[in-house]
């Protein structure tokens, strides 16, 4: 396997499993976090500040103490990540939470030039070399795509966590793995938002801004690619003067802000005509405000929505919203976040509850679509990754 | 009803000034959106949605414009489909969709006659010895009507004695090119082609053969952008100066144009600009919201044709970045907006979580 570049580690990567939430894993998380905003170079890139600042020792403890006390949890064994190519930092949250689960790490990073990936990985690095038990449990990969290469690290693995497309997901998920491999999949999923217009037409100049850049970080900060992103916009209490109000606002945000590549420029312009077409019937009118945001008003949901409604770089359908009914047909399994603004979520969990939904894993305020955490995809991820030791005392029957 | 191409045909393919020809066009265009608006449901559903009202009369940059790729993706015609005589498609880098052009017999004829009137312009009204310097297989590949056979079949018009440059397998066909230039030695002759294809398959052959020839007078027109070359490093003038260097007096005239709007080309003048005919504008507009950018700089290019009427292709955003140089005063003295294009608007990496196994 020559072709495997290893940015840490080596192939002699030890599979012992650790206790979750190890001392010495605990302890590097925090060093690393510490590290990341000392260093120069990573202390000004925002998404790694947003790493550093989830690995804080802080938060850490908090998540080791919230563990319950009589849970005994032990790593898997050796966990091999395929971490997303287009999104620098995810490879270092995917590996820092299967450390504290108590797994060894084999993450394959995207081998795109971002320049945060040597950057992180430099400073990991030297922040390991205080911690040799989870040092010879790590093994950071570079490779370009080679079948072989990842069938043999499926073969190893004792958990599979592969971030991304469908098309990766099913071609990894085919490859051979042990028997009691544990494969935590994050195909592709679609989120949405529902925004109550009554509250956003109320809001104060301060409230709208602050809406307009929590929805900004939701969505043009990934280009809108991000899983969590939210591709339909629903309103509730819907009115012309909140719409306005909303996307004048997001607007300002987007010109302050956004670096608007002219391919999405044309992307978004073929697109929008496009469905005025192939939506016949279903396209109220198409507005743009400026090229960053194209906005396109339905008057229903065409079948199988969640596929056929695939947004990019500041690209929103619109929908006025009578009541959640639409949502028993809209909501499959691949729904993952609702993000929304002046409603009380529980309405909404209650109502994937009841109506037995299959979708809808998340249910966050607008400007936390991104926050990444322990519990993603419906999954909580340290259980996930991480196996319990379950002892019964034996009762004494005598008594 | 529609604009009448026939009004044109006392004035001079470069013989309207501003003011006339925004008057003209305002007229124009909005008589082939209406148009449009009622042959086309596609075009109809576009506009709708945009809100545009095609009842009004709009200035050109405000006509509803279609990106260019929505004839790959859309079949779009504003006459019945069994009036269609022809449908081009465009080349197309291979494995990538190509557009689908509807075309008929009014708007063929059109397209042949406006380009008779632009080339005429440059070379004269009486038809000249021509060579091609391409295959003549291409004119036979019937399965698709291609841009690049049209485009030969087109210009061929303008000829006499035709003559191929390549043989059927596309080699350099030395016999053929010697007779041609032995028989209208002293006469000016026409050359014609694609930009690409002349400089890997004719000038660098000719190179390798060690073939050269003195012409007195020649006058090459050819089409094609400089993308395929660039990565040669090949620009205009190295172009230029290596079919001088091979064929010795030869005035060399790119043009630019697209199988979306044939016949209404953009030549480019003895100083290098591309100049709309009497036939087209362009518009040049800002990338962050489609606005009209000032001459002199770049910015997505808006093509403008008089020409469309079986298909709504009279006012197309190209993926092309181009800058305006200036109007009505080119120093060559041919009137109407000259211009320079930059080449394909550049890619970029865009986020997102999908696609992780990447392919390199």
């Amino acid at each position: 396997m020559s072709s495997v570049d290893y940015l840490i580690g080596s192939e002699e990567i030890c599979h012992r499993p650790l206790k979750t939430f190890d001392e010495q894993a605990c302890a590097m998380t925090a060093d690393f976090s510490t590290a990341l905003m000392a260093d120069l170079q990573t202390k000004a890139m925002p998404d790694v500040l947003t790493l550093a600042f989830w690995c804080r020792k802080a938060n850490i403890s908090h998540l080791r103490e919230s563990l319950p006390k009589g849970e005994h949890r032990l790593g898997r064994g050796l966990a091999f990540h395929i971490a997303p190519a287009n999104i620098p930092v995810n490879f270092a949250f995917s590996y820092i939470f299967s450390v504290l689960a108590g797994n060894a790490n084999l993450v394959r990073v995207p081998s795109r030039p971002f320049a945060q990936i040597p950057a992180v990985v430099r400073v990991l690095k030297s922040v390991l070399s205080d911690y040799p038990e989870i040092e010879k449990r790590t093994a950071l990969v570079s490779y370009p795509a080679d079948d072989a290469v990842t069938a043999a690290f499926c073969n190893r693995a004792d958990v599979r966590i592969i971030w991304g497309g469908d098309a990766t997901v099913t071609k990894i998920r085919a490859m051979k793995s042990k028997l009691r491999c544990q494969d935590i999949c994050f195909p592709d999923r679609f989120s949405f938002a529902v925004l109550n217009g009554r509250a956003v037409a109320e809001a104060g100049e301060t409230e709208l801004q602050t809406l307009a850049n929590d929805f900004y970080n939701d969505t043009f900060l990934m280009d809108q690619n991000a899983c969590s992103s939210p591709q339909i916009i629903f309103w509730q209490n819907s009115s012309s003067l909140a719409k306005e109000k909303f996307w004048a606002a997001v607007e300002s945000e987007t010109v302050a802000r956004y670096n608007l590549q002219a391919t999405s420029v044309m992307d978004k312009f073929d697109q929008s005509c496009r469905e005025a077409v192939e939506l016949a019937g279903l396209v109220k009118h198409i507005q743009r405000h400026g090229n960053p945001i194209y906005r396109i008003s339905l008057s229903d949901l065409p079948e199988e929505a969640e596929n056929r409604l695939r947004g990019s770089c500041g690209y929103f359908y619109e929908f006025d919203l009578a009541d959640f009914g639409v949502f028993r047909k809209l909501v499959t399994d691949k729904c993952q976040t609702v993000t929304y603004y002046g409603l009380d979520p529980q309405i909404i969990r209650n109502f994937v509850i009841d109506e037995g939904l299959k979708g809808v894993d998340r249910i966050v305020p607008v400007g936390s679509a991104l926050d990444i955490s322990l519990i993603w995809d419906g999954f909580d991820l340290i259980r996930s990754f991480s196996r319990l030791i379950d002892l019964t005392e034996k009762h004494r029957r005598d008594r | 009803m529609c604009f009448d191409l026939n009004s044109l045909a006392g004035t001079h393919p470069y013989g309207l000034a501003g003011k006339e020809k925004r008057a003209l066009y305002r007229q124009a265009l909005t008589e082939l959106t209406r148009s449009h608006y009622q042959r086309c449901r596609a075009y109809q559903l576009i506009v709708e949605a945009y809100g545009h009202d095609p009842n009004q009369v709009w200035d050109p940059q405000e006509q509803p414009m279609l990106p260019v790729r929505l004839f790959k993706e859309l079949e779009l015609l504003s006459v019945p489909q069994k009036e269609v005589v022809k449908t081009m498609t465009s080349s197309g880098t291979s494995g990538q969709a190509v557009s689908k052009i509807f075309l008929d017999k009014e708007n063929t004829r059109n397209q042949s006659l406006v380009l008779t009137r632009i080339i005429n312009s440059f070379i004269g009204p009486k038809r000249l010895p021509l060579l091609i310097l391409d295959t003549e297989m291409v004119k036979y590949d019937r399965k698709m009507y291609s841009a690049r056979g049209a485009g030969i079949v087109g210009f061929s018009t303008f000829g006499l004695d035709t003559a191929y440059a390549l043989d059927q397998n596309m080699n350099l066909d030395q016999n053929c090119l010697q007779a041609f230039v032995d028989k209208h030695a002293g006469s000016i002759v026409l050359l014609f082609g694609y930009t690409s294809i002349i400089w890997e398959y004719t000038l660098n052959e000719m190179e390798k053969a060690g073939l050269s020839f003195q012409l007195e007078d020649g006058l090459l027109f050819h089409i094609g952008g400089w993308k395929k070359l660039q990565d040669h490093a090949v620009n205009a003038a190295a172009f230029n100066e290596k079919v001088r260097s091979l064929f010795g007096r030869v005035r060399v005239h790119n043009y630019y144009g697209m199988a979306e709007q044939l016949g209404s080309v953009f030549v480019e003048c003895e100083r290098g600009n591309l100049h709309c005919s009497i036939y087209s504008d362009v518009i040049v507009r800002r990338p962050e919201d489609f606005s009209v950018q000032d001459f002199g700089q770049r910015g997505f290019l808006e093509l403008l044709s008089l020409l469309p009427t079986s298909y709504p292709g009279h006012a197309l955003l190209t993926e092309d970045e181009g800058e305006i140089l200036g109007e009505d005063d080119c120093p060559c003295g041919r009137l109407g907006k000259y211009f320079k294009i930059h080449g394909r608007i550049k890619g970029a990496e865009i986020r997102g979580c999908s696609d992780t196994y990447e392919q390199r």
